[in-house]
């Protein structure tokens, strides 16, 4: 089977899992099937959304265990941290596990490259695989093991309800708009890559298609979300959801225009819009770091653009009933639910691939391409971002709908021209620290990239002095941007009641 | 307590005929033909606080003309802000209302021509033209529409429910001679008294005032909206009046045992005819011969312990 | 009156013409605290006009208490107040004390402000938690109920119940607090003045809900005074009227303790207010502590001072059963936590009242929900509502 992976990358130059399964099969026929090319393509097109689906389950039910426990914690209240099948006690006993095998590589890692100790062979390799592939599957049985009865009560009693579709609903679009929901939700996943694989020296990308507008296709996905929401609201003959899909059309319309700035920050910073190249581009450093401003800009673009808090007002449950939702019920109301956890984890995937370095991991642990490490460094950021929705959620109460416009007009765009204005200058200029630390090499005509202190001392003085004026600038207006928003979102009080102060006796 | 200066504020307004109590913050109302004025004198006075207004029904008595006359007490308590707060309750008598304990609400549909008889033949004379009633006080009838509709607000008519007030000022509130009466014969059950409305004084007074009318009886004259407030717009009756009488239920729980006692007896006397057990659905047959006992009205199956029949059990314990 | 909320829409006034729209809120609605419907007409989002339709809880409890001894009055009573009961307690036994001409004993007096003050903390309480969820932020309910918990449980301590207990009794109270009541107090004062610093730091200095609540639903001191608004509401809008202040109870002029007034009338004037009366209601607690502990008990045991008034005040049944009392009428006004709650009672002689009418503060704030919203959006109903504090038991009855 290996042999045929390796030979299958000797035929064309695929980079995905999911091109070399192809290729193979296409090549390679099993004995006995007369596979064409057509039929091929088509049985690998059904098995990547199967996995594409199956993958779509397992990780947002790991964002609800995650939602749950985190917000049952911050409510101080029994939740899942002290009911249930694994509490808060047994969970240490599953993290200590995790724990340590995560720390047998890196301690070795850390060895061969801090001290002179040498490591034959492929030894880390294999030991890095296999502790990550048991501490996977230690927490996988933690999720299950504390998850499976409340999933599955979920989901039976979610599948069992009766299908109410209301009178005088418009019954083709009312059926339409789960699905126009549920789809860009999981057609944006073809195009996330969640870690690579060396295969036969290759490196070979955990995803479905490496396309290379794949920014673009997320984008437009969320646009058809949209739609799909207005849809649902207007098809449902009430009044609530239909000031509910109101809500989110003109919250949506309006956020567009700053998240398209704060990734195009993204895609001059890679030169691409191809996701595994805007990951590669991070080798050296997270893109968060130069692009500071357009992180925290996409940060609370991402709330929004998910319906979280506090920027939930198109479902607000006790206003609107939960506004769009409000007539759907049974399946069809499980599509919208699972969409909304499958769009918080593809925006902060969004985040992670974008700023965070994606797959990539310290760089003190080695190179990247381990088969599972790079998975589980993909995991760890995409959660721990997660985890920031979880905490606003319990912690902001909503805001109106015309403060969300004055909000995103007067405060958002501004502040996504002035960071795309500040990205673009330094990439036309080849700034190293907007250039992904790419430095252009005249002799060979192309880029070499170094980290910034090899870069530092390539320069003249006089583009040094540029380079730090700009990184000053960057840094301040990054500053100024975060001191705005803690204003605007945290800190505000009036002033303090006038008090009659009265003493009898 | 009172202070002096109030004391003799409100003596001010109230003249000779307002006996105050100024340890116990009282003050009785014994002529009462000049209420509005010695209101607003008193808001006028300091009093601009409204807390309260609500009435007691201290029974029915006959007059002179041989006819029950309703007697309620009214309180009206107030305050006044600028006098350390002071605290005053109003106390008047008011004869009147609408008469029936059982009477046909005024907010229904008219379409019985406003006249209804009484659900229960026990009471005969409990038939009212309450439109008749009404006019005789000069209240305008639109003054008992009902709560907003959403039909009527939707089409856009959104003023639909604020009138404008009574045109002429209705301060007729003693009026027993029934000159707007359109044949100038007395209303069947009694005089029917309005009271003027307090709501042009104290905004506030208008709550109180839907409350008391649907409660007891006492029309206000002027106000502009007498809906219901708690009461359910099917409600029929005024439910504070001592002569009201909670509506007989039907008695299911009687019938029922009823009629297993009387399929049992039956049973028995023909198993008995026959010396063997009867089957159940023998029995079903003999007693679609005989007539099922469960086609009585159910209101004849009064006297079990479910029943509500019993007026013994209502009065004080 | 002009009324400023007229002038209000007239600014906002929608040059398109757009076709009204009315949403039924309720009476089933998950930002109600009971059973009412608001009929809401809109144009679009901004509210022009809000409708209560009330009567969902009605119960007829004054027509049942009519008919009932004062004792089982009480009890209906705490029904409707029922974050509060001790009120209704209160409001029964002091008409009682006042037509039967009793004296209840200093220490009593002063035991009855100490629940008194405690009711008004949970109420208030329970309302910070109401209000955070009418703002969408659900994690203020278990917070509030969290800091509520150890107060009810004082509550039980007290009386064996930990809402409707007929504590509050005609000539004082039933028993005697057991001596770990104090000590359970102190650690429920300590423990609510740093959970208050937590509250202010979690939602008074949050930006989103200064702005959600700062001049919203804001409310003239003229109409409000007119249109019969009490307690916070009206303490809110800039009239300084506090009855434990001004027309004193109990012992409350024995008290020191200030008295906050808002100055705009808004949700946030309200919300400063309650915030502030829960920290002023645990200064009087203290007092109140300490007062008691220096006046010794009027009798000793469990049978308390309530025993001394009821004529057959045994260990079983209720103490002021068989009380008669004489004829005459009352009006009892106390500071609730909502407002001037109000018991105008008639009595013709003997165990039970012949007309008995609750004042309910409530009423009077429902309706002025009208006033409140004209000109704002959908979403700030909600707040308002939840600023007003609204307790439908009291308001139906």
């Amino acid at each position: 089977m290996i042999l045929a992976l390796q030979q299958a990358f000797s035929y064309q130059d695929a980079d995905t899992i999911w091109e070399v399964l192809r290729v193979w099969l296409n090549t390679e026929p099993v004995p006995g099937w007369r596979f064409g090319p057509f039929w091929a393509n088509a049985l690998m097109l059904v098995t990547a959304l199967v996995f594409i689906f199956l993958l779509e389950l397992l990780l947002t039910i790991g964002i609800q265990i995650w939602e749950r426990r985190v917000l049952g914690r911050m409510q101080s209240r029994r939740g899942p941290n002290f009911l249930g099948n694994i509490t808060t006690r047994q969970l240490r006993g599953f993290m200590i596990p995790i724990i340590v095998l995560l720390a047998i590589p890196a301690v070795l890692y850390g060895l061969e490259y801090w001290t002179p100790v040498f490591w034959p062979g492929r030894t880390l390799t294999i030991v890095t695989a296999i502790c990550t592939f048991l501490a996977f599957a230690v927490y996988l049985v933690y999720m299950f093991g504390y998850y499976w009865r409340q999933g599955l009560a979920d989901a039976l009693k979610l599948f069992t309800k009766e299908d109410v579709v209301p009178l005088n609903a418009d019954r083709f679009l009312f059926t339409l708009a789960p699905i126009l929901v549920y789809l860009p939700a999981l057609l944006s996943w073809i195009v996330i890559p969640f870690g690579v694989a060396i295969i036969g020296g290759h490196y070979c990308y955990y995803m479905v298609q490496d396309l290379n507008v794949g920014l673009l296709l997320i984008i437009a996905d969320f646009a058809l979300f949209l739609v799909a929401i207005i849809m649902s609201g207007y098809a449902s003959n009430n009044k609530y959801a239909l000031v509910g899909a109101m809500r989110e059309a003109a919250m949506l319309l309006t956020y567009e225009v700053p998240m398209l700035m704060s990734l195009l920050c993204v895609a001059l910073f890679a030169g691409s819009l191809n996701l595994t190249e805007i990951v590669e581009r991070q080798s050296m450093t997270w893109a968060a770091l130069p692009l500071l401003p357009a992180f925290v800009i996409y940060f609370v673009i991402a709330l929004a653009e998910t319906n979280r808090p506090p920027f939930d007002l198109p479902e607000a449950q006790n206003e609107l009933l939960g506004g769009y939702l409000v007539e759907y019920s049974g399946l069809r109301f499980a599509l919208f639910y699972v969409s909304e956890y499958s769009n918080v984890f593809l925006v902060s995937a969004i985040m992670t691939v974008c700023f965070l370095g994606g797959w990539k991991g310290p760089m003190f642990l080695g190179p990247d391409g381990l088969w599972l490490t790079s998975l589980f460094w993909f995991l760890v950021k995409t959660y721990g971002l997660v985890y920031f929705f979880i905490w606003a959620r319990a912690t902001m109460p909503r805001i109106r709908i015309d403060q969300i416009m004055f909000f995103a007009w007067k405060f958002l765009l501004p502040a996504s021209v002035v960071a795309l204005a500040i990205t673009a200058l330094g990439v036309v200029n080849r700034h190293p620290w907007f250039n992904a630390n790419r430095i252009w090499d005249t002799e060979k005509y192309d880029y070499m990239v170094v980290t910034t202190k090899e870069a530092l001392t390539m320069l003249t003085a006089a583009e040094r002095a540029f380079f730090w004026g700009y990184t000053v600038l960057t840094v301040v207006f990054a500053l100024f941007l975060i001191w705005l928003a803690w204003r605007v979102l945290f800190v505000r009080r009036r002033h303090p009641l006038k008090r009659r102060e009265v003493t009898w006796s | 307590m009172l202070n002096d200066r109030l004391q003799q504020l409100v003596r001010a307004a109230g003249g000779d005929a307002l006996l105050l109590d100024a340890r116990q913050h009282r003050g009785l109302v014994t002529d009462t033909s000049d209420l509005i004025t010695m209101l607003k004198n008193l808001r006028n006075d300091g009093f601009t606080r409204f807390i309260d207004f609500t009435a007691h029904h201290l029974g029915a008595k006959p007059n002179d003309d041989n006819q029950l006359a309703e007697r309620f007490a009214l309180f009206l308590i107030l305050r006044a802000p600028k006098h350390g707060h002071a605290q005053l309750t109003l106390k008047w008598n008011w004869p009147g209302a609408i008469a029936s304990g059982r009477g046909v609400p005024p907010w229904r549909d008219g379409s019985q021509g406003g006249t209804s008889t009484a659900p229960t033949d026990d009471e005969p004379s409990a038939a009212v033209d309450v439109d008749a009633d009404l006019a005789a006080l000069g209240v305008a009838s639109h003054a008992f529409e009902k709560a907003p509709a959403l039909e009527e607000l939707a089409s856009g008519n959104g003023d639909a429910t604020h009138h404008e007030p009574p045109t002429s000022p209705q301060t007729g509130y003693n009026k027993d001679d029934g000159a707007g009466q359109p044949d100038g014969e007395p209303s069947p059950a009694g005089p029917v008294t309005a009271h003027p409305t307090l709501s042009h004084i104290w905004p506030a007074a208008g709550l109180a005032e839907r409350e008391i009318f649907e409660m007891t009886g006492i029309p206000f004259a002027g106000h502009d909206n007498l809906a219901p407030l708690l009461l359910d717009e099917q409600f029929v009756g005024f439910p504070l009046r001592r002569d009201y009488e909670p509506p007989k239920r039907p008695d299911y729980a009687g019938a029922l045992l009823k009629s297993r006692e009387e399929q049992a007896l039956l049973g028995l006397a023909l198993a008995a005819q026959r010396g063997t057990p009867m089957t159940k659905l023998e029995l079903e047959e003999q007693r679609a011969q005989m007539g099922s006992p469960q086609q009585d009205d159910d209101r004849e199956h009064g006297g079990s312990r479910y029943s509500n029949n019993d007026n013994t059990s209502g009065g004080a314990p | 009156m002009t009324r400023i909320s007229d002038r209000r829409l007239e600014l906002r006034h929608d040059p398109l013409l757009t076709e009204k729209v009315v949403y039924s809120v309720g009476p089933q609605h998950p930002s109600l605290p009971a059973p009412v419907r608001l009929v809401v007409q809109a144009d679009g989002e901004l509210i022009e006009r809000v409708t209560p339709e009330i009567g969902y809880l009605h119960r007829g409890v004054e027509q049942l208490c009519a008919r009932r001894s004062y004792a089982q009055c009480a009890a209906l009573l705490s029904r409707c107040e029922w974050l509060a009961g001790a009120n209704a307690d209160y409001l029964v036994s002091a008409a009682v004390e006042q037509l039967a001409g009793i004296e209840v004993s200093v220490r009593a007096q002063w035991l009855r402000m100490l629940v008194l003050e405690l009711s008004r903390i949970l109420s208030h309480l329970f309302w910070w938690g109401q209000l955070g969820l009418e703002a969408g932020q659900i994690t203020a309910v278990f917070w509030a109920l969290r800091e509520r918990e150890p107060g009810l449980d004082l509550l039980e301590l007290l009386s064996g119940h930990r809402w409707h207990h007929g504590w509050i009794v005609p000539g004082g109270v039933r028993r005697e607090p057991p001596a770990e009541f104090y000590g359970g107090l102190a650690r429920f004062s300590g423990r609510l003045r740093e959970a208050l610093e937590h509250f202010e730091e979690f939602f008074s200095d949050n930006a989103i809900w200064v702005n959600r609540s700062e001049l919203i639903g804001t409310l003239n001191s003229d109409y409000a005074q007119a249109h019969g608004a009490s307690g916070p509401v009206l303490r809110a809008s800039g009239v300084d009227h506090d009855l434990r202040r001004d027309a004193p109870y109990l012992q409350y002029d024995r008290v020191s303790f200030s008295v906050p007034v808002g100055e705009y009338g808004d949700v946030l004037d309200r919300y400063q207010v309650r915030m502030e009366e829960m920290r002023q209601s645990l200064s009087i607690i203290a007092q109140c502590v300490e007062a008691i502990a220096h006046l010794a008990p009027t009798t000793g045991g469990a049978g308390g001072p309530a025993r001394s008034a009821g004529e057959d005040g045994g260990h079983g049944g209720s103490p002021h059963q068989g009380i008669e009392v004489p004829a005459g009428e009352a009006y009892i006004a106390v500071e609730g936590p909502r407002g001037e709650l109000g018991l105008s009672v008639v009595s013709e002689g003997g165990p039970g009242p012949a007309r008995l009418h609750l004042r309910s503060p409530s009423l009077y704030h429902l309706h002025l929900l009208d006033e409140l919203c004209r000109g704002y959006l959908l979403a700030d109903l909600f707040v308002i509502l939840g600023s007003l504090d609204i307790m439908i038991g009291e308001v139906d009855r």
